[in-house]
């Protein structure tokens, strides 16, 4: 059964498979193109419409049009719809739904096995959301990958047998992150991460809205203001989307505003909207000197390429500045598609090695022939090695004894190397306790702070204590973060060695409701 | 009602109006209740915050939402002491809260005072500058005005040129007659109150019209001539010239007023200068000066008023202020605006008759473009440009789709050489004959005809436009549209076929046929018997008539149907496992007279009853075929999961239900893992497939030594609630345990294949630590017992630092190591000397022997 690669981006996703040849292709959505909107309509409380069809309803319905739903990920925001309630797991597994429904009319086969990729920025909570959104679409999750990851992968497979070290900066819809990758030996390791969650060509679009409005109203005085009418912004948002498109080739490109039945044509050229936007690039080159210094501090000096990522690299801005501030030319490598496309890669290779792990080395055989790849080239598969690190420093929340203050005690710190685990002891403070909590927060922002305010919480849950013990009991308890950056935690008793009961929700939802909302929106249509 | 809502009109929509300024009362800002609750409070602010991210999804909100967020964290230390339970600090912002507010509204009170100076006037603008600067809502910022007696009002707007051209001549006579202004040169003595100017000219005792001015004229007229007659003459010429007197009158007025403006007179000096030297009545000075003191920004004058004309794009209407009333000795500034002014015009002239010139439509459109972006106002300009037509496309071609949903016509075309401007198409259609031009048919949105008329000749017409001029128009056609008849369904019964669709109502009729032959039709379906088991062609097409009455048949539309008889069920089916394979079943059936077996899966027991027969379309809609290879007296199955396996038989297009057979899948359980943990053994593994239970059998001792099994089930809840098993076993047995999954079926229990684990007897060491020797030279003793006698292989005894008991050999350094230490027995090493807090601990690397930790105390030296 073939698996497939998802890229599950905040603007376009896109889903992959390996094809005949051994090569990652990528499927079209029914409306035949690669990548799909995402973007979800509810036409009712259980009809939803994904893609194109939905981003054009946005202009006419706003209000049960939601998009940039993956900004959302890991928060506890939901958004009311026809009276529903919807987590951002569950719009996430519309989209999911509608590429694996879409995937399986073009492949002809049910699309169940998925590696889906997130920001390498992307904590543990946000992994761990995108991971039970992949459920609730009734999807098996074979792994969570880094998105540069992905991307490494398939620039690794278009450039084999070189030893490389490469930047990869991915500015996307919605995030944008840097990482630096070591390739050598068909080894990949990620050296370290950065990255920023919300910023990404959906900010782009938003200053050319906000310049348009502007524009409409210094020609208009006695007009309202456009952005009062959610209509009107969702039509600027996309006329906004188009002309930053056009001007990637194009120079100078008119948008005509109409609001209140009023018209303004607006011109916008390449350098207006770059002088527009320039404090958002910057951002991006400042976090991109960041992940270079921090690889400096690991002995990384050298680069062989800068790999762009992200359909907003597409703005010639972007390569221009990077190579006068870096010195590195920048190579474009279908930045639309890449990270599906690797990912699929992955989806591949990973059930390749687990079946190899398994012992079941003639289903492995099958898999391989069926791609039709050489002895040498599965030898290769079966002993990749990927190194990934921590993207945010995590740890838990500890008590002062003396004056009761809350603080975080960080256990792994960002770009430590994964998988991590790190233990702790705990006492119990009173007599008879039964439970005692855990707290886990992750760093907020971008570098490590013990105060709580400057942390997330991510995952809480509590321990069970055996009857009777007195203060001062002894429990070791163990934080593990695993290659794909997804938390674990276990709890040990300390006089005999033995496991405690733990009731652990890393993120907003726990198993049982991922499980309803599986089984409720099972019952939508999605199309 | 909806909160997000509610709140973004309560609280983000008032705090937007006062210049993203949240709102300072933290009550309103959280939607906090009185009492202050912990619980209702966290639930409050939490909501808040959600309704916050979801408001930043919309443009207008960023900001605020922005800022809102950045407050909260500094207010994060007292929500976080409420959520504790301790409300205190909130209760006291709160109270700081409205103290502020109060604050704010007193600044603002002050500083509206200031604006509004000696005149007790302000804008609108700034009553609302001044609010949002102080963080109070614009209505509540004219309330306080309002409060403070301060007139809001748009200043009046003055004239920027004089409505006679001559005026500075006038100007000259009245100050050389030694005449306050022109009302005193008309009415001179007669004028004895206060005058108003402003909305029309009035004064007490006096009428300024024609007949007034008529009046004067005649005076003079009786006065010798001297100097003084000529610049009264002067002053009477621009009285009745086509000029409107009273504004002649105002326009006076003014400029004295910003000439004094200019020599940086007060405002109050304005006031009295008005009211006492010009005799204009208080409320019409009050706004003149108002309004002469925000027309120039605080003085500038001319300058400033070139300079916002220029500003605004109205050069044109710049440069014929500079020609009409300049000085000669006004500011340099207003010289060199003027100059700038009449040169672009110059300019801006130049291109326009160029363009004029110009035969290249899309030049002259970039010459005018150029000229207008010289001159906003350039006469002529923009009608001209608007009439400028755009090259025409360079070809049209239609294609005709035809499509489930009906017919349509695409057009497509280049677009149009001309780049300059914004170029758009028009698209028409006609019937009949070519369109003349962009108005001459039926227009048509998006390049698209989604519904053409059917079988008459039609032409299409693509103009290119531009602001009011249209190229001439390119025409394709005529295209003849003749769609195929729709929702064409074929079906086939036993030995009969019959044939269904919809014909377009302009069709003159239907042709069908199979293999070649005519098959009699009615307009909208036949009916026709032929043999059974064979696959017959049909071609579905439909007749036109054409413009000279001959018969067009279109394509057609294919379809084939194999009739045959209906199919035979199966009556009886049995259901055995495959030995060779735990998740395939053989179902044995005897084949039925006619048709082919197929086996289904339902998940709820079939709805049909057996022998019924329903179309094969409608059985795949609700089931799922197994995939099946055939095997000795039927088929051999992987059903994959539990359900009803039911027997289809098909034939033709339908199927008949056959019998069914309940499947339960209990596939072996994975990945069963047994570890002993002291006296118990815990089982884990992956429950088997729809196992209700699964059953657990286990046995002490060596096999075949005859000791009894015992056997044990085991629901699902008991083993996921547990987390696994444990099975009291003794310490020093081996044991074997084995666990299969079980179902029911009907009526009986089935159960799986099992899998075993086994797992080695093991001897427990118990030791001790006895610490002993005299003071200088301490030693530490492992005095080891056992049920009975053994001997353990590698015996390690580890210190680790600190307060952290080791897990493992690892964990800490190795003080000693000893090889086949025989049990019971004891071995001594010197006590190690450690300065703070270490834990001791003893491992065994030995399959059966297992070493069991004394109390706690005697390993952990607290020091
Ligand atoms: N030619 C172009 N010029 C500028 N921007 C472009 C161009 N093409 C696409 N984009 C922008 O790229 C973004 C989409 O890129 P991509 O599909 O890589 O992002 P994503 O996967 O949706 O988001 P993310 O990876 O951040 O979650 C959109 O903002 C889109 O407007
Ligand atoms: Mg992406």
């Amino acid at each position: 059964m073939a698996v497939y690669g998802i890229d599950l981006g905040t603007t376009y996703s896109c889903i992959a498979s390996i094809d005949d040849v051994g090569r990652p292709a990528v499927l079209r959505n029914l409306e035949g193109t690669d990548t799909t909107p995402s973007v979800v309509y509810f036409e009712s409380g259980d009809n939803v419409v994904v893609g194109a069809t939905a981003k054009d309803t946005a202009v006419l319905d706003p209000g049960n049009v939601v998009s940039l739903i993956k900004r959302d990920m890991g928060r506890d925001v939901t958004r009311r719809i026809h009276g529903i309630d919807f987590k951002p797991e569950e719009l996430s597994a519309f989209i999911l739904l509608k590429l694996a429904t879409d995937a399986r009319t073009s492949a002809g086969e049910e699309a169940r096995d998925v590696v889906i990729t997130v920001p390498a920025y992307f904590g543990a909570a946000e992994r761990d959301a995108t991971h039970k959104a992949g459920r609730i679409a009734g999807l098996n999750v074979i792994d969570i990958v880094s998105e540069p990851i992905a991307a490494a992968i398939t620039y690794g497979v278009l450039n084999p047998d070189a030893d490389r070290t490469i930047l990869v900066y991915d500015l996307g819809g919605g995030t944008f992150d840097t990482t630096v990758i070591a390739l050598r030996g068909g080894h990949i390791e990620v050296v370290c991460t950065d990255g920023d969650h919300e910023l990404g060509g959906a900010d782009w679009d938003a200053r050319i809205v906000e310049f348009l409005a502007e524009r409409f109203l210094a020609e208009h005085p006695g007009a309202s203001d456009p952005l009062d009418d959610p209509q009107t912004e969702q039509q600027l948002r996309r006329d906004a989307e188009d002309a930053k498109k056009s001007l990637t080739t194009r120079t100078v490109h008119t948008v005509r505003v109409m609001h209140d039945g009023r018209v303004a044509a607006v011109e916008l050229t390449r350098e207006k909207l770059e002088d527009l936007t320039r404090d958002l690039l910057d951002r991006t080159i400042e976090i991109t000197g960041r992940t270079l210094a921090t690889a400096a501090e690991k002995g990384v000096h050298d680069y062989d390429d800068l790999v762009l990522v992200g359909g907003s690299t597409k703005m010639p801005v972007v390569a221009a500045r990077l190579e006068t501030e870096l010195g590195l030319r920048a190579r474009l490598q279908d930045p639309d598609l890449a990270v599906a496309k690797g990912a699929a890669l992955y989806a591949f290779e990973e059930t390749y090695r687990r079946l190899v792990r398994e012992g079941a080395a003639e289903r492995a055989e099958e898999m391989a022939n069926r791609a039709g790849l050489s002895a040498e080239q599965q030898r290769q598969i079966a002993g990749r090695t990927i190194r990934t690190v921590a993207s945010h420093a995590f740890g838990i929340v500890v008590v002062d004894r003396e004056t009761g203050e809350e603080s975080v005690a960080h256990l792994v710190h960002a770009n430590d190397e994964l998988p991590a685990a790190r233990s702790e002891d705990f006492f119990t403070v009173f007599d008879d306790q039964d439970s005692a909590d855990v707290r886990v927060m992750e760093q907020a922002g971008s570098v490590e702070s013990p105060d709580l305010l400057d942390n997330n919480e991510i995952a809480a849950g509590d321990i069970r204590i055996p009857a009777g013990k007195r203060a001062g009991w002894p429990i070791e308890v163990t934080f593990q973060l695993d290659a794909s950056g997804l938390l674990n935690v276990a709890a040990v008793e300390k006089e005999k060695g033995e496991r405690l009961d733990l009731k652990i929700d890393v993120g907003g939802m726990s198993e049982e409701e991922v499980e309803r909302s599986r089984t409720a929106l099972s019952r939508v249509q999605v199309s | 009602m909806n909160t997000d809502e509610e709140y973004r009109r309560a609280v983000l929509e008032p705090a937007r109006a006062a210049g993203d300024q949240p709102p300072e009362d933290l009550r309103v800002r959280y939607m906090l209740r009185e009492p202050l609750e912990p619980a209702a409070v966290a639930a409050a602010v939490k909501q808040v915050r959600q309704c916050w991210r979801r408001a930043r999804g919309q443009l207008k909100y960023r900001r605020l939402v922005d800022r809102l967020e950045a407050e909260h964290r500094e207010l994060a230390a007292v929500f976080a002491a409420a959520e504790r339970g301790d409300v205190r600090p909130l209760a006291e912002r709160l109270r700081g809260g409205r103290e502020r507010d109060e604050r704010r509204r007193e600044a603002v009170r002050a500083r509206l005072a200031d604006a509004a100076g000696a005149l007790r006037m302000v804008t609108p603008a700034e009553v609302e500058a001044i609010a949002r600067a102080a963080g109070v809502p614009a209505d509540e910022g004219r309330a306080l005005a309002a409060v403070e007696r301060i007139d809001v009002r748009e200043p009046d707007r003055l004239p920027p040129t004089a409505p006679y051209a001559a005026y500075p001549k006038v100007r000259e006579s009245l100050d050389v007659l030694g005449r306050r202004h022109l009302p005193d040169f008309l009415f001179g003595e007669r004028l004895t109150g206060p005058m108003r100017v402003l909305d029309g000219f009035a004064a007490a005792g006096v009428t300024l019209d024609a007949a007034a001015v008529e009046a004067a004229v005649a005076a003079w007229a009786r006065r010798s001539r001297d100097t003084s007659t000529t610049h009264a003459g002067t002053i009477l010429a621009g009285l009745r010239s086509d000029a409107d007197p009273s504004e002649l009158v105002r326009y006076d007025i003014v400029e004295r007023l910003r000439e004094r403006a200019r020599q940086r007179a007060s405002e109050r000096a304005l006031l009295r200068f008005a009211m006492e030297d010009l005799g204009i009545e208080p409320g019409d000075a009050r706004r003149l000066v108002f309004a002469i003191v925000r027309e120039s920004g605080g003085g500038g004058g001319v300058a400033a008023r070139l300079r916002a004309l220029l500003d605004a794009g109205e050069v044109y209407a710049a440069a014929e202020m500079a020609d009409g009333g300049l000085d000669n000795d006004a500011p340099d500034e207003a010289a060199v605006l003027a100059a700038e002014a009449r040169r672009r015009v110059e300019a801006a002239v130049r291109l326009r008759e160029q363009a004029a010139a110009e035969t290249d439509p899309d030049r002259a459109w970039r010459l005018l473009a150029d000229a207008l972006r010289l001159v906003g106002d350039l006469p002529g300009a923009a009608e001209l440009q608007r009439r400028l037509p755009p090259e025409p496309v360079p070809a049209v071609r239609a294609d005709v789709d035809v499509t489930a949903g009906g017919t349509t016509v695409r057009l497509f075309f280049e677009p149009s050489p001309s780049t300059a401007g914004d170029v758009r198409y028009h698209v028409v259609r006609r019937r009949d004959r070519p369109p003349r031009g962009a108005a001459d048919g039926e227009p048509l949105v998006g390049g698209r005809d989604e519904r053409p008329p059917v079988n008459a000749p039609l032409y299409y017409a693509v103009t290119a436009v531009r602001g009011e001029a249209a190229s001439a128009p390119v025409v394709t056609g005529p295209v003849v549209v003749r769609p195929e008849p729709a929702d064409v369904a074929v079906a086939a019964g036993d030995g009969v076929v019959t044939g269904r669709w919809r014909l377009p109502a302009e069709a003159a009729g239907v042709r069908v046929t199979r293999d070649g032959h005519r098959v009699p039709a009615t307009r909208d379906g036949f009916s026709e018997i032929v043999p059974n088991e064979a696959t017959h062609h049909y071609l579905i097409a439909a007749v036109y008539l054409d413009a000279d009455g001959r018969e067009v048949v279109t394509p057609g539309v294919r379809r084939s149907a194999a009739p045959s008889a209906p199919p035979d069920p199966v009556f009886e089916l049995a259901a055995a496992p495959d030995p060779a394979d735990p998740d395939a079943l053989f179902v044995r059936f005897d084949p039925p007279g006619h048709g082919t077996v197929e086996l289904v899966l339902t998940h709820e027991p079939p709805p049909w009853p057996r022998s019924a027969l329903l179309p094969v379309a409608e059985l795949r809609g609700v089931v799922r075929r197994l995939p099946s290879d055939p095997a000795p007296g039927g088929l051999r199955v992987r059903p994959g999961s539990a359900g009803w396996i039911m027997a289809v038989t098909v034939a033709g297009g339908f199927a008949a239900i056959g019998a069914h057979h309940r499947h339960v899948h209990l596939p072996p359980p994975g990945r069963v893992v047994a570890d002993r943990r002291g006296g118990h053994v815990h089982l884990g593994f992956d429950w088997p497939g729809d196992a209700a239970e699964v059953e657990v059998a286990f046995r002490v001792g060596r096999s075949g030594d005859g000791r009894p099994v015992t056997r044990r089930a085991v629901t699902r809840a008991a083993y996921d609630t547990q987390g696994g098993l444990r099975l009291p076993v003794p310490e020093d047995e081996p044991v074997e345990v084995t666990v299969a999954a079980v179902g029911t079926a009907g009526d009986g229990r089935l159960t799986g294949p099992a899998v075993s684990a086994r797992v080695a007897a093991r001897t427990v060491v118990a030791y001790e630590l006895v610490r002993g020797g005299p003071p200088w030279r301490r030693s530490l003793t492992v005095r080891l017992s056992a049920g009975r006698a053994a001997r353990i292989g590698r015996l390690e005894l580890v210190l680790r630092e600190g307060r952290v008991m080791p897990h493992r050999a690892g964990d800490g350094e190795t003080v000693q190591v000893w090889e086949s230490v025989p049990v019971p027995g004891e071995v001594t090493v010197d006590l190690p000397r450690v300065a703070g807090p270490y834990w001791l601990r003893c491992f065994a690397d030995d399959d059966v022997i297992e070493l069991g930790d004394p109390p706690v105390r005697s390993l952990r030296v607290a020091k």
